[in-house]
């Protein structure tokens, strides 16, 4: 805990567990001079419910529908991830048409996360109107995910060589629309939120983070590519079919970019157009054929070994570090989830700002708690 | 900061709420997305992942209780029980219930089940009092051929 | 494995590093495999910043018997991922790189949270995600959830 001296003039404020700007239960202890930050200290686990004992207890299959509940807002992605991590240690690839109908998936729920991150953003700065805006946007994605995996925000539908279900035909067809209809609301939200004048005060020079500070707190996703460095997964160490897919890396001008909120703010906005090309790109190239690998074991099990899996989620880069001894139960499985490493970076971020600040900065890092928690 | 400035900034400020309004202007005349749930609803996409329940097959239902669904379930919420008439026959599921409260709603079940015996249901108004009335009683659903 | 990469030959010739292992497989994720000397991971780890590379994760594997730390190191728009692994005793600390890498900080907590291994030099080493009163560390092998653990957190319905 802060500590302070009897003569000295600061105090202590507590936000969260419960303030709704933390989204969810992440508890900041901050000690002040007057509306000035002098020291913060983020307090975590109050969502913790030991997804990585689980893991070791449970066999690989049972541990599927878990993986959706750390980040809740981009379950697919997780889910997604989990599977490829297995499906490599255990040597087995998806049919194409499995593998790119996990990544449309994947990308839409990238969309719906970064729009969510939107609406709330604005909401923790005072702006009412867009959060509505977005969440429309987010219900014609969540209505496209449940037509395919029949639920809504944890999904569960990838499965251990391939996905739960095949597209339905309406699926193309309602995914087109939604593309069309999101470009057009992506430039009205430039004009309603990026040119704004209030926005552009709240978050211009707020928060800036420097390239070295990025790597010494290992920062990644959106909150690194506002620094300037274009590390994108997706790119670098492409996995599944994300090579057949053309699409940039959206990074913020190298030599302009301070990283600040609003770099972080429009890299997001930039990603998402990103993800709508990505997405349209797949919609032309997905195959016709099976959903399912044959042959393959209803149970994984990795041979003996460790396996180290990345994959670039909504939040950034994420691990899985898997130890088998060749059973169907795991001995070790980590999880390094982003919204941890990015959310280390605040103690840095915090002393100095007002108080005030203090929200506009916690909710540009777009920050899932239970994921940080596992 | 000089005076040109201070006015270019107060005239592009002032426009960026104005043309901000405009957007909200424009809304205002965009048709209405919100459904007012109770009196209205939306249809269910045909995938729709409601709690499971077993599908009506000739007069009675096709488990034979081999226990793959509860081996396999992540937060054992089925407990399934058969039995036989006589010593020559075939198993076949008596009791069937599951604990809702706990079910993620993977669709793990409903896959590993080498009968086919398993769907899922199109419910989703399943507001309880009690923790005890999330545990559904399969069979007894199957007979009264319960709302599906 | 990229074998242009110079830090390759940096590393396996680090006095730290007790043995290196290209990638055995295109499965396992890793470029390089390090098993190393805990003492020398700080020196190890100012090789790797001044070479660009982050810190992407630190975790403990408990193998019943005995305990051993991973590193992995990643950099910046290249593939690279170098994992270090050195034995870890609950008797004896292992080395803070919190002095090198500030993202040390709160993995090192982890770990030290999850399974009760301290590292020396550390500022604050407490618990992380765990309540501040808990007294065992659940990712040990020999830790039963749903025994009594002191507070009653387990206390009511034990599956």
């Amino acid at each position: 805990m802060l500590r302070k001296t009897l003569t000295d003039d600061t105090f202590y404020l507590n936000m969260g567990p419960q303030h709704p700007s933390t989204h969810g239960v992440l508890r900041l202890l901050l000690r002040l001079d007057g509306e000035r930050i002098v020291e913060c200290e983020p307090v975590l686990g109050y969502s913790h419910r030991g997804h990585e004992h689980m893991a070791q207890t449970k066999s690989y299959l049972r541990f599927m529908p878990n993986p959706s509940r750390m980040d809740y807002l981009a379950g697919l992605m997780y889910n997604h991830a989990y599977c490829l991590a297995l499906e490599r240690a255990c040597g087995v690839e998806a049919p194409r048409r499995a593998q790119y109908i996990r990544l449309i998936c994947a990308e839409l729920n990238r969309i719906a996360s970064h729009l969510l991150w939107f609406g709330a953003y604005l909401l923790d700065l005072g702006g009412f109107t867009p959060f509505l805006y977005a969440f429309d946007d987010r219900e014609d994605i969540l209505a496209i995910l449940g037509e395919v995996t029949g639920s809504r925000l944890t999904y569960s539908y990838c499965r251990f060589g391939g996905v739960a279900r095949d597209l339905t035909p309406a699926f193309p067809q309602m995914t087109r629309a939604f593309i069309a209809k999101l470009r057009a609301r992506l430039a009205d939200y430039d004009t309603l939120v990026s040119k704004n004048i209030i926005f552009i005060n709240r978050t211009k020079g707020i928060g800036p983070i420097s390239r070295e500070q990025a790597r010494d707190y290992a920062l990644s996703g959106p909150n690194l590519r506002a620094c300037g460095i274009g590390h994108d997964l997706r790119r670098v160490e492409p996995c599944s079919v994300y090579p057949d897919l053309d699409f940039q890396t959206v990074t913020t001008n190298q030599d302009a970019g301070i990283g600040d909120c609003y770099d972080r703010y429009l890299v997001r906005m930039g990603e998402m157009a990103q993800s709508l090309d990505i997405v349209e790109q797949a919609l032309e190239l997905i195959p016709e054929g099976p959903i399912r690998a044959k042959g393959v074991p209803q149970e994984p099990a990795p041979p003996p070994g460790d396996y180290q899996f990345s994959y670039e989620s909504a939040r950034g880069l994420l691990s899985i570090y898997l130890v088998s001894d060749g059973s169907r139960v795991p001995v070790r499985m980590k999880w390094r989830t982003p919204s941890f490493s990015n959310l280390s970076i605040l103690p840095l971020l915090l002393p100095g700002t007002l108080v005030a600040d203090t929200v506009a900065i916690l909710g540009s890092l777009d920050l899932v708690i239970p994921e940080i928690d596992r | 900061m000089g005076v040109g400035q201070y006015l270019n900034d107060l005239v592009t400020g002032a426009w960026s709420l104005a043309s901000g309004m405009g957007v909200t202007v424009r809304y205002m005349f965009k048709p209405v997305s919100t459904v007012q749930y109770p009196r209205e609803r939306l249809p269910l996409p045909e995938a729709y992942r409601g709690h499971i329940e077993l599908i009506p097959h000739e007069g009675g239902h096709r488990c034979v209780a081999c226990g793959e669904c509860f081996r396999t379930c992540p937060s054992a919420v089925i407990k399934v029980q058969g039995f036989k008439r006589q010593a020559s026959d075939h198993t076949r599921a008596r009791y069937f219930f599951i604990d809702y409260s706990r079910c993620s709603l993977c669709g793990l079940c409903v896959e590993v089940c080498p009968e086919k015996a398993l769907r899922f249901s199109r419910e989703y108004e399943q507001a309880e009092v009690s923790r005890y009335g999330a545990v559904v009683d399969l069979m007894a659903r199957l007979h009264e051929g319960g709302p599906s | 494995m990229n074998q242009a990469e110079p830090l390759y030959e940096l590393l396996r010739s680090s006095p730290a590093v007790l043995e290196a292992q290209g990638s055995q497989s295109a499965r396992d994720g890793f470029d390089l495999r390090l098993a190393i000397r805990a003492k020398g991971m700080p020196e190890l780890a100012r090789l790797f910043k001044e070479h660009g590379c982050f810190l992407e994760f630190i975790t403990a594997v408990d193998h019943g018997e005995s305990l051993e730390l991973i590193y992995v190191f990643s950099a910046w728009l290249r593939p690279f991922r170098v994992m270090a692994r050195c034995p870890a005793s609950l008797m004896e600390p292992s080395p803070s790189l919190v002095e090198v890498l500030a993202a040390a900080d709160w993995q090192e907590r982890e770990v030290f949270d999850m399974f009760g291994l301290e590292f020396a030099g550390h500022p604050d080493l407490k618990r992380i995600l765990l309540p501040e009163d808990a007294d065992f560390h659940p990712l040990r092998k020999d830790f039963k959830p749903g025994a009594r653990h002191g507070g009653d957190w387990f206390e009511g319905e034990t599956a």
